[in-house]
């Protein structure tokens, strides 16, 4: 596996990124059209937390810091704190989607389901798509781990993780949209 | 049999275009053959910006047909003289030949653009008369509001008169209303009211149709358009009048379900303010809670 | 129990039409048959080894190639129904329900679209431009074949309906809302539509980014982005076009699919849904997908007419900025698609003025092959026949788009049959043109033969006469004020000639698609006559032609270096050999991973359509698993030695 190859392969991966950003994109823009139309329903104002949305970007936040530290401990190739630091970020990953599925859940039984207005559907659909792409991030990293545990480590190996992690920080960058534009704006209403 | 080939295709294309015109100016044809102001400001467009592109599609055509036979080959392996790549200036230069014809276009775009903006009210001294369309599945329900009638798939309005539409759609997909000899099309959808002004230039008997895809009935979804003189008009209002059948809610929930190739009906009275009534069902004003 | 194992199915989605028994047998005895003679040839191994593991992208692309060429046929037997029903159905219902009617021209644009003309771009684009660049491979082989089994399973679930479901959606090809919401369309025929789109457009998306990556980052030495054939700049810009577009249609189908299936309100009338919104998103993506269409036809024309006038291409600056700059501006008009939804005038005149600035490159697009004719020996091959059609009917469609550009003018032909007319110059005068073009040009490197002449001209007049008697009636019914779209009309209108005319010609093109296939057949029978033994057979220009042909599975034993465009031609010109210096080099195996998820990711979107969940998981957990078990394999590639590459080298040459 030469050098060539794996530049190709980090260059892919990049263009990959943007085509999913394209997608968070169209997300955004429907979230951004629907955003007034409740439709007799609850506004933005009137369902969101800020104590959650914080707890959530702290979490995110740190899980990218500790990520990066898997990454760190990886390229030293010191396997047990990189297997450390990846489970750690993610224990940060799964807090967040607890949080997340809760508020979900809340939002749901309250009886403001996706179901109930467009600004509803464009929020779930959108937070719920980031949060999908959190559990597969999360197996991708628990994957990356047991390989990491049982295998040598290999160049292809370690591109990989690289890759993971900039996943992972990817996710960190769409959630600070997320956070701006969906509860930022809807709570300063 | 070379030379026999190409004339057949000479005759060809000259059938052809003969073909073309003798269509164009046949009385169906119903886009070159305008009844009203606005149609013919847009069949001015079409012909001014195709006589536009004609500018310069002719001469590459002729450009084009002439190099190809000048330059074929009479000796396929024969080397061609030593080539020099046209400089960066000659190169460039083919970027003129097509940008002045499409600056004049581009300007014509903004004028009519803004001119026919199907939301502009025609100027006129006649006081307009207003019509408000509801496309159901599968008719057009007019509802004339200042004279309380109704009618559907049937409308008559006087000629040399601003007609002022109001357009909407009910438990209907998207539509698309077409009267291709008074105007182009506008869209009617559920929850918005889309305005379209016309004028007819004098009387004349007009199909008008769906143009855009809604269900099965789509195809038969047409409706009659009919420009009489003034007194005629009255004439038909008080006839109108003379119907039996009202538009009251409950009528019109019935007519609002499905129905294919629905025949024309007259209502003498229609249910007060009907028409926003039926857009403000799929409106609802954000409350808070 | 029974809503739990088959969802939605019942025993009335069995077929029991005439079209959907038909279908039903044709597909099965089909399957049969070639069962049959894999099994009797006993060939099935090699079919598997050789052929669908393979990760050759000359191989891919051949399976490319025959797969939209069956495509093709599905959507030509639609575009036959739907001209035939026009033709007779005047004060009459014709032999085709309403309904049927819908989902046959719905089904006629998502094949040809997504199957047919993506499908034999690619095909080509696998064969010639790794050749092109002097690259043995895609940048990512697996994910090659991988693009390619995707694209089979939507092909496969966008024919389904005939077995299971019995209807296919009658939206029109992009499942427009609100129409396709599940008020107004609660079968599941939209449902076939979106997952067959989402597998397929999966599928053209991992291809968009492999070859972007492949051509940035794959290049010979020396080659330059301005020293790259045309075909692959006018690629380029149609795989960034593909990869910016395609997730938009991603998520907005599956947008729509929330809406039918969750009970989400996007594009919804009422409960705060906004149907606008579709057609804005809808269109974002459909814009710059019509010019994913055009531009690597234009690419290959560029070529074609350079190789066989003998002469470079007049200006190559001037066409990598028309080429760039169609593709910036593809971005900035997608509005045109519905002027008449009533923006106004302000946003109206923006959009169509963008849209008629698209015409300077296009312009200078056809003047740029016209002067490279210009003073040049031009020999007049099948070829270059379709590269003169080409000119004449991208000029007549693009006169009939700058009409539309126009609001004024577009609110009286929107959704009129010149707005048909006009995209299907564009489809068949440009793609499908230049398909014809490129295949015949490039057969003899991709099968060692070329294709028979004397029938390749023949279709060639048949195509461009049936083409013209087919469409120019369409330009003139739209004049007549005839909507599209529409099963029946009356009589008064006058415009069953028209219609009769438009059927005669699609009669003439069938006898041109027959020409095709009979030449075919001669071709290979004849092809010890026409055999290319020195893998130049047209004096070509650029690097494909210096490899044999067919070329060998790792395409160049060394990678040459390259100092101008035309590499190939400077190369015969100074009489240069390639170097003889062999090292060694890594090549990637064969795998089955492509099929197997793809297998599964049928099997989820056959799943989702009936909304089985049990079978949804299996599909999604099975192609999960597939793709990790993939990511741990690290021994994809094997080596070859210098000393093998140079064995091989030498038992061609003298074999």
């Amino acid at each position: 596996m030469n050098v060539l190859e794996e530049d190709a392969k980090v260059f892919g991966f990049w263009v990959y990124l943007m085509t999913d950003l394209v997608i968070f994109a169209v997300l955004f823009a429907c979230y951004i059209v629907l955003r007034d139309n409740t439709f007799g329903g609850p506004s933005g104002s009137d369902i969101f937390q800020l104590s959650t949305v914080v707890a959530e970007t702290l979490i995110l936040l740190t899980s990218s810091f500790t990520c990066a530290l898997g990454t760190r401990s990886i390229l030293k190739a010191q396997k047990v704190p990189a297997i450390f630091w990846f489970a750690a970020t993610c224990a940060l990953g799964l807090a967040f989607l607890y949080i997340e599925i809760s508020e979900f859940y809340k939002l749901t039984h309250e009886g403001n389901s996706w179901q109930r207005s467009g600004f509803l559907s464009s929020f779930f659909t959108l937070v719920g798509t980031h949060g999908f792409h959190i559990s597969v991030g999360l197996l991708w990293m628990i994957v990356a781990m047991v390989r990491i545990g049982l295998r040598p480590l290999t160049d292809s190996g370690i591109s990989q993780i690289y890759r993971m992690a900039f996943f992972w920080h990817f996710l960190d960058f769409v959630w600070i949209f997320i956070f701006t534009v969906v509860y930022g704006m809807g709570l300063l209403e | 049999m070379k030379q026999f080939k190409f004339s057949l295709g000479i005759c060809a294309v000259i059938v052809g275009l003969l073909a073309i015109f003798y269509v164009l100016q046949h009385e169906k044809t119903l886009i070159t053959h305008p009844k009203g102001t606005i149609a013919l400001s847009q069949l001015w467009v079409i012909t001014t910006n195709y006589i536009l592109m004609l500018i310069v599609v002719i001469p590459t055509f002729i450009a084009l047909f002439m190099i190809a036979w000048k330059y074929r080959a009479k000796d396929p392996k024969a080397n061609l003289a030593k080539e020099h790549p046209p400089s960066l200036l000659k190169q460039m230069s083919i970027w003129l030949i097509p940008l002045p014809i499409i600056a004049v276009m581009i300007f014509l775009t903004w004028k009519t653009t803004h001119e026919l903006d199907p939301y502009k009210p025609i100027k006129s001294d006649v006081k307009p008369l207003t019509i408000q369309v509801v496309a159901l599945d599968w008719k057009w329900l007019f509802i004339y509001p200042e004279q309380g009638i109704a009618a559907i798939n049937l409308i008559h309005f006087p000629e040399r008169t601003p007609i002022n539409f109001r357009l909407t759609a009910d438990r209907s997909p998207m539509n698309s209303f077409w009267l291709p000899q008074l105007s182009g099309q506008i869209y009617a959808m559920t929850g918005m009211v889309t305005p379209l002004h016309i004028m007819a230039d004098g009387s004349g008997e007009y199909v008008g149709r769906a143009a855009e895809i809604n269900g099965k009935g789509y195809a038969g979804m047409t409706f009659l358009a009919k420009s009489t003189s003034q007194e005629e008009f009255e004439k038909w209002v008080a006839e109108m009048k003379r119907s039996p059948l009202r538009l009251s809610e409950k009528i019109y929930t019935e007519l609002s379900h499905p129905s294919i190739d629905h025949p024309v009906t007259l209502y003498s009275h229609v249910e007060e303010d009907l028409f926003n009534t039926i857009v403000m069902k799929y409106m609802q004003h954000p409350t808070k809670i | 129990m029974k809503h739990f194992f088959l969802g939605k199915l019942t025993a009335h989605d069995l077929p029991h039409h005439w079209y959907t028994i038909g279908a039903t047998c044709f597909m099965l005895v089909s399957l049969l048959a070639i069962a049959v003679i894999v099994i009797k040839t006993k060939r099935w191994d090699w079919l598997w080894k050789e052929w669908l593991t393979s990760t050759d992208p000359k191989k891919i692309g051949t399976m490319y190639m025959i797969f939209a060429a069956i495509m093709f046929f599905r959507g030509m037997l639609d575009a036959g129904m739907v001209w035939l029903q026009q033709a007779i159905a005047a004060d009459s219902q014709g032999y085709l329900t309403a309904t049927h009617f819908q989902e046959i021209f719905t089904s006629h644009g998502d094949i040809m679209v997504f199957f047919v003309t993506m499908g034999f771009f690619f095909g080509l684009m696998n064969w010639i431009v790794p050749l092109q660049i002097g690259a043995r491979d895609l940048a990512f082989p697996f994910m090659n074949s991988l693009g390619f089994w995707l694209t089979v399973a939507g092909g496969l679930l966008i024919n389904f309906f005939f077995i299971i479901g019995g209807h296919f959606g009658n939206t029109g090809w992009l499942a427009v809302a609100p129409l396709s919401q599940l008020e107004f369309n609660p079968h599941t025929g939209v449902d076939y539509l979106i997952w067959s789109l989402q597998l397929s457009g999966l599928g053209s998306l991992l291809a968009g980014i492999n070859f972007t990556v492949t051509i940035i980052k794959k290049r010979a030495p020396g080659m330059t982005l301005m020293k790259i054939p045309l075909f692959v700049w006018l690629s380029l810009c149609g795989m960034i076009l593909i990869i910016s577009a395609f997730p938009v249609l991603t998520a907005t189908t599956f947008l729509l699919w929330l809406d039918r299936v969750m009970g989400m309100h996007f594009f919804t009338t009422g409960s705060g849904g906004n149907l606008m919104m579709y057609w804005n998103l809808i269109w974002m993506w459909g814009h710059p997908e019509v010019y994913i269409l055009v531009l690597p036809a234009f690419g290959m024309f560029a070529e074609i007419v350079s190789t066989f006038s003998q002469k470079a291409i007049f200006s190559y600056v001037s066409m990598v900025c028309a080429a760039v700059s169609i593709t910036l501006l593809s971005y900035l008009v997608w509005l045109h698609h519905f002027f008449t939804m009533g923006a106004g005038a302000n946003v109206n005149s923006f959009f169509g003025i963008v849209t008629m600035l698209i015409a300077i490159p296009s312009g200078v697009l056809v003047f740029n092959l016209i002067l490279t004719m210009f003073k040049g020996n031009v020999i007049f091959t099948s070829p270059m026949c379709y590269s003169i059609g080409f000119i004449v009917i991208f000029t007549i469609g693009g006169m009939g788009g700058l009409t539309l550009a126009s609001p004024p003018a577009d609110f009286q032909t929107h959704n009129s049959l010149f707005l048909i007319a006009h995209f299907h110059s564009m489809i068949v005068g440009v793609a499908l043109f230049g398909i014809f073009a490129g295949t015949t040009y490039w057969f003899p490197k991709i099968f060692g033969f070329k294709l028979d002449e004397r029938l390749g001209k023949r279709a060639f007049w048949l195509w461009l006469i049936g083409f013209f008697v087919a469409f120019m009636p369409l330009y003139l019914l739209g004049f007549a004020g005839t909507p599209r779209r529409i099963d029946h009309y009356e009589a008064s209108t006058g415009w069953q000639p028209l219609y009769i005319i438009a059927l005669v010609g699609f009669v003439i093109i069938v006898a041109g698609v027959l020409t095709q296939v009979q030449q075919l057949f001669v071709s290979i029978k004849e092809r010890k006559k026409n055999l290319d033994t020195t893998g130049d057979p047209w004096n070509g220009r650029t690097l494909e032609w210096l490899t044999s042909s067919p070329p060998p599975f790792y395409n160049f034993a060394v990678i040459p270096s390259v100092k101008s465009p035309d590499a190939f031609w400077e190369m015969k010109k100074s009489h240069q050999r390639p170097e003889k210096k062999y090292e060694n080099f890594e090549m990637p195996k064969n795998t089955g991973m492509g099929i197997y998820i793809s297998i599964f990711a049928f099997l989820f979107g056959f799943a989702i359509v009936w909304q089985i969940i049990w079978l949804a998981i299996v599909g999604l957990v099975g192609s999960i698993v597939c793709i990790i078990l993939r990511s741990l394999d690290e021994h994809t590639e094997y080596e070859l030695t210098a000393e093998e590459v140079e064995k091989m080298e030498k038992a061609r040459v003298t074999g």
